[in-house]
């Protein structure tokens, strides 16, 4: 029994650092987003398109990281797309996202059906095994050079938002889009340029997904990772060194279904593949309430008002 | 079975009421995750408890009889879910204009402030009102079953939720003008499998031209000046 | 600064006009503000004042008018050019960002500010700018957290760390009590009167205007009407240049009534704001019947807490609250059995339903009772347009049809159509916060006398208002919020306005 518990701890260690990658990327680039105070709910279509494009250029070039780069570039068209359109007047950021999470995942499909049956080369992960003897954890300690970019990105965000001219304003559009304006400030360019960041981001949070882990490309890639790394950020208080531990515990939920079934326990394997949205929820529904605003929201975010 | 569909419906959006009111969760969010859990415990008794041995490659449940099954309307090859949606449009246009229910909905949708100030049970009617609606999507998923596949399966799981939304905006979130609406959308859905023979596109071209539309809708709100037909009610 | 002598620059506009759409919201106004001098701008609601400013600061462009700064002309087509004249503006609501700290909001309303930010260099710059100033606030601590003064002194020291040498003031005291006011004001003067700035101010309070102003410019309607050297002028001449011969409703006389039983009693009643933080505490009030009760204070001291649990839209957190010796609790029946209605500030935001016709809107209070609504829930049109066309025409609302959105029509008629039909009924109690803000001089005659007009009628009254004046016009008796408690309360004979600024600054 003891065996079994170590083997889905070590599991589920593996687990979180894997899978909480794309939850890494996509919930810094919506942080970004929404400090400039604006919600991009589209970030799950962006997410899928990605993962598309990242497979599709791999597969076409040969080589994994242009994937990423192709990736990344899909998903700033995307975002570019949503700042773009939310600075309409009339234009709700909500709706928007959730065309585009349509049409994202629409277009990812649409263009993707060639490439679910070919082999894409994919992303080498960094062998830590050799800081130990034991086999599992030999296993576990494969870990992804993105992931270790999306920890130094999470820190270099939390310290540009504080220390820079570009996240100063980015804070201050996010907070009060009237003084921005009132300084000469752009409004709507800095949020085009947060948006379009959110979404290269996202795009490569994607990337992981079709080239890591699951590691290949197919219609039903994505459970909703986007979406919940939206709420995620609720949950770090659009902090970016939050957004790490949020996203590992997030990765440890939806580790725990394939970990409890690589010790032979498939009984409600379905349940425990919906403990992310679960846990999602659950957090949501603890974090938020009805008397008082949420701490450290920016002030023009829609979602909040 | 209509009765559990529709109850079932109305719980799990009912929820979602619950959980904006009581806790300020938005209903966004929420909601597209609770599509998420629905799935999964489909799943779960799809290809658990209640799968059918007959079905070897697709898992389904045991098929409900087709005696148990809701015939077409005489003359027609539509079932008969289309004429109660059209009998369901009305009435839910009856409800939202003509009913002190409706109105107090309308005010709390309009000004949530200005309906707390009349004293309204907001969050009753949050509640109400999303549970109504969980209840006609409940009722949606029962004509799937009940009239066309006979059992269900993960091809329940095909969008509907999310072309709905799009035909309710498209429609101005206007009961009246939601049958056609949805006619034309369902015939572009089924002219997917039609595009994929004939012009060799994939089927998800489909998806992407509801995108396409989607998006215009809604930037079209910027660009023109409202539809005068497609107005609700007393706007005119 | 030591050298800061000559540093001050004068503005004058010249026929300056700006023309929106059909409407002329600025006609041919040619005012001349000297170096040096605190300058005062008098006018209505609507007079154009702030079109006026805005021209000036380069918000918007005059369709024609020029101006001069420092006797050149000088062509302001951004706000980016207005700074660069070193022409600046502090405006009514607060341009700081409130999640920022002092130091933060200073560093990077810069136009130079660096794109990497060394904090330890420019706190230390920051210090010793603090320290030349005539008032500091914290530094490190997030704007949130200030107090309204302290906003408020954090908005001009801005200006000033700007290097601006010409501030317009957009009513500077509005959110500060009279004797912070006073404070400020006095130090802003020492300054022009050193010649280190010039400050155009935007203000109604005559008694700003005859403390601290040199000059004053008067408008109405659009057009320069009057001004000169204030110690030329009387109160009376510029309240007649302001208001003009605008024709207004009787006021309803007062009537005095004997003693008459409590109707609206509250007993410790606690609240708390949006952060969860004690917004309300511990306040006993009651109000009698026939009697208005006015609740003066700064903004932000717990009064629109106050207001907000009376009509339901926040919890009570702890206390009673009794209407004719019964609980009282802001649901619809109580609302209606016991006859208790509002009349909130900022109307569209608080009591009316943008996207519903005026007719809905009026029908708020009686759509779910006969004649509107028969079996109970059955709704008719017919009586409920019926019933709007009726008190639209008695309450004077100006809109095309019944069937118009509420957003369509002016302030003043969204407040005169949730007049008519709060006050329509009959009325035991009555809760009024700042019902005439931002509105035009005559609808707010007409909404004074109303509400004078309810009292009469034998009405308890709780009128919560940011501006003394009002109270001191309307209520019987006065009560001081301020911290979130009752800092005073007496009968309007038995105070005056220095006590009651006192109390408003936390005296007891």
């Amino acid at each position: 029994m003891s065996d079994a518990l170590t083997t889905v701890a070590v599991a589920m260690f593996a687990g979180a650092v894997r899978v909480s990658t794309p939850f890494l990327f996509v919930s810094l680039g919506e942080t970004l987003t929404e400090k400039s105070g604006r919600i991009n709910l589209g970030l799950e279509g962006t997410l899928v398109f990605g993962a598309m494009s990242a497979y599709a250029v791999s597969y076409l070039s040969g080589n994994p990281w242009v994937g990423v780069l192709a990736a990344g570039l899909a998903g700033s068209v995307f975002g570019m797309a949503h700042g773009f359109f939310c600075r309409l007047p009339k234009v709700s950021d909500i709706a928007i996202g959730i065309a585009l999470m349509l049409f994202g995942s629409g277009l990812a499909f649409f263009f993707g059906k060639g490439f679910i049956q070919p082999t894409a080369p994919r992303l080498q992960a960094i062998d830590f095994g050799f800081l130990t003897s034991d086999p599992q954890l030999k296993v576990a300690l494969q870990i992804n050079p993105l992931f270790f970019i999306g920890l130094a990105l999470a820190v270099v965000m939390w310290w540009a938002l504080a220390n820079t001219r570009f996240g100063l304003i980015v804070r201050m559009t996010g907070d009060s889009a009237a003084t921005a304006k009132a300084m000469g400030v752009s409004v709507d360019l800095v949020r085009f340029v947060a948006t379009t960041i959110g979404g290269f981001l996202a795009g490569v949070g994607g990337a992981f997904l079709s080239l890591y882990y699951p590691g290949s490309w197919n219609e039903g890639l994505s459970s909703g990772q986007g979406l919940m790394a939206v709420a995620l950020v609720i949950f770090s208080r659009w902090n970016p060194l939050m957004c790490v531990a949020a996203a590992l515990l997030f990765g440890a939920a939806g580790a725990l279904g394939p970990a409890l079934q690589s010790v032979g326990i498939s009984q409600g394997y379905h349940f425990f593949n919906a403990a992310p949205h679960i846990l999602t929820l659950a957090i949501l529904i603890a974090s938020s309430s009805s008397k008082r605003s949420l701490e450290g929201a920016p002030g023009e975010l829609s979602i909040t008002k | 079975m209509f009765v559990a569909a529709a109850a079932a419906g109305a719980a799990w959006i009912g929820f979602v009421g619950a959980l904006r009111h009581a806790r300020a969760v938005n209903e966004t969010i929420s909601s597209l995750l609770m599509f998420y859990i629905a799935v999964a415990i489909l799943n779960f008794f799809v290809e658990g408890a209640l799968r059918s041995p007959a079905d070897p490659n697709k898992p389904s449940t045991t098929p409900i009889g087709s005696e148990n099954m809701i015939g077409v309307i005489p003359g027609l090859e539509v079932h008969w879910g289309l004429a109660f949606g059209v009998v369901l449009a009305i009435a839910a246009h009856v409800l939202m204009t003509r009913t002190t229910f409706g109105f107090a909905a309308r005010v709390t949708g309009g000004n949530v402030r200005a309906a707390r100030a009349q004293g309204l049970p907001v969050g009753k009617l949050m509640v109400a009102a999303c549970a109504l609606a969980g209840a006609s999507a409940g009722i949606a998923g029962f004509f799937e079953v009940a009239a066309i596949l006979g059992k269900a399966n993960a091809s329940l799981v095909a969008g509907y939720g999310f072309t709905g939304i799009l035909v309710s905006f498209l429609a101005r979130h206007n009961p009246i003008a939601i049958p056609p609406v949805a006619v034309l959308f369902g015939g572009l859905a089924a002219a997917g499998g039609l595009i994929q023979r004939r012009m060799g596109l994939p089927d998800a071209t489909v998806q992407v031209l509801q995108g396409l539309i989607f998006l215009t809708i809604l930037l079209s709100e910027t660009a023109y000046g409202r539809i005068p037909f497609l107005e609700p009610e007393g706007r005119r | 600064m030591s050298e800061a002598g000559g540093r001050a620059i004068g503005v004058e506009t010249v026929g300056m006009t700006k023309i929106f759409g059909s409407l002329t919201a600025l006609e041919d106004v040619s005012i001349r503000v000297r170096p040096g001098t605190l300058h005062a701008l008098l006018g209505e609601n609507g007079a154009g004042k702030s079109t006026l400013v805005k021209c000036m600061m380069g918000f918007y462009q005059p369709t024609r008018g020029e101006m001069l700064v420092d006797g050149h002309e000088a062509a302001i087509r951004n706000p980016r050019e207005a700074s660069d004249a070193k022409l600046g503006m502090v405006y009514q609501h607060f341009t700081l960002v409130p999640s920022l700290t002092a130091a933060e909001n200073l560093v990077v309303s810069r136009p130079d500010c660096p794109a990497i930010v060394d904090w330890k260099r420019e706190i230390a710059a920051l210090e010793e700018f603090m320290a030349r100033m005539p008032f500091r606030v914290p530094l490190t601590t997030p704007v949130d957290n200030l107090s309204a003064g302290e906003k408020q002194k954090l908005e001009i020291l801005k200006q000033l760390y700007l290097d601006r040498r010409f501030v317009v003031l957009d009513e500077p005291t509005s959110v500060l009590t009279p004797d912070e006011a006073d404070e400020m004001l006095g130090l802003l003067k020492g300054m022009t009167t050193r010649g280190e700035l010039t400050i155009l101010m935007i203000t109604h309070k005559f008694r700003e205007v005859t403390a601290y102003a040199d000059e004053v410019s008067i408008l109405r309607r659009g057009r320069y009407v009057g001004g000169g050297l204030v110690g030329e002028m009387t109160t009376d001449d510029m309240a007649r240049l302001m208001i003009g011969d605008t024709e207004i409703r009787e006021r309803a006389a007062r009537l005095e009534h004997g003693p008459s039983p409590v109707v609206l009693d509250l007993t410790a009643v606690y609240a708390s704001d949006d952060d969860g933080l004690p917004a309300v505490t511990s306040v006993d009030l009651k109000v009698h019947a026939g009697e208005i009760v006015g609740i003066a204070g700064v903004s932000g001291n717990g009064q629109s807490e106050l207001v907000e649990v009376l009509s339901g839209q926040r919890d009570l957190d702890d206390g009673r609250i009794l209407v004719h010796g019964q609980g009282f609790e802001p649901v619809r029946d109580q609302m209606d059995k016991l006859k208790v209605f509002s009349l909130q500030e900022e109307p569209l935001r608080n009591s009316a339903v943008p996207r519903m016709t005026v007719a809905e809107n009026i029908a708020l209070r009686t759509f779910d009772k006969p004649p509107i609504t028969s079996l109970g829930w059955w709704l008719s049109p017919g009586p409920m347009r019926a019933k709007a066309r009726e008190l639209i025409d008695r309450y004077r609302v100006k809109t095309p049809s019944t069937e118009e959105p509420m957003e369509n029509l002016s302030g003043g008629n969204v407040q005169r159509a949730v007049l008519a039909r709060e006050l329509s009924g009959d009325v035991d109690v009555l809760i009024v916060a700042n019902p005439c803000f931002g509105l035009d001089f005559a609808s707010v005659s007409e909404i004074r006398s109303q509400i004078l007009e309810q009292r009469n009628r034998g009405a308890a009254v709780l009128l919560v208002s940011e501006d003394l004046d009002e109270i001191l016009e309307l209520a019987d008796r006065v009560a001081v919020m301020s911290g979130g408690r009752i800092t005073l309360q007496a009968p309007i004979g038995a105070t005056d306005r220095n006590a009651i600024g006192h109390a408003m600054a936390g005296g007891h």
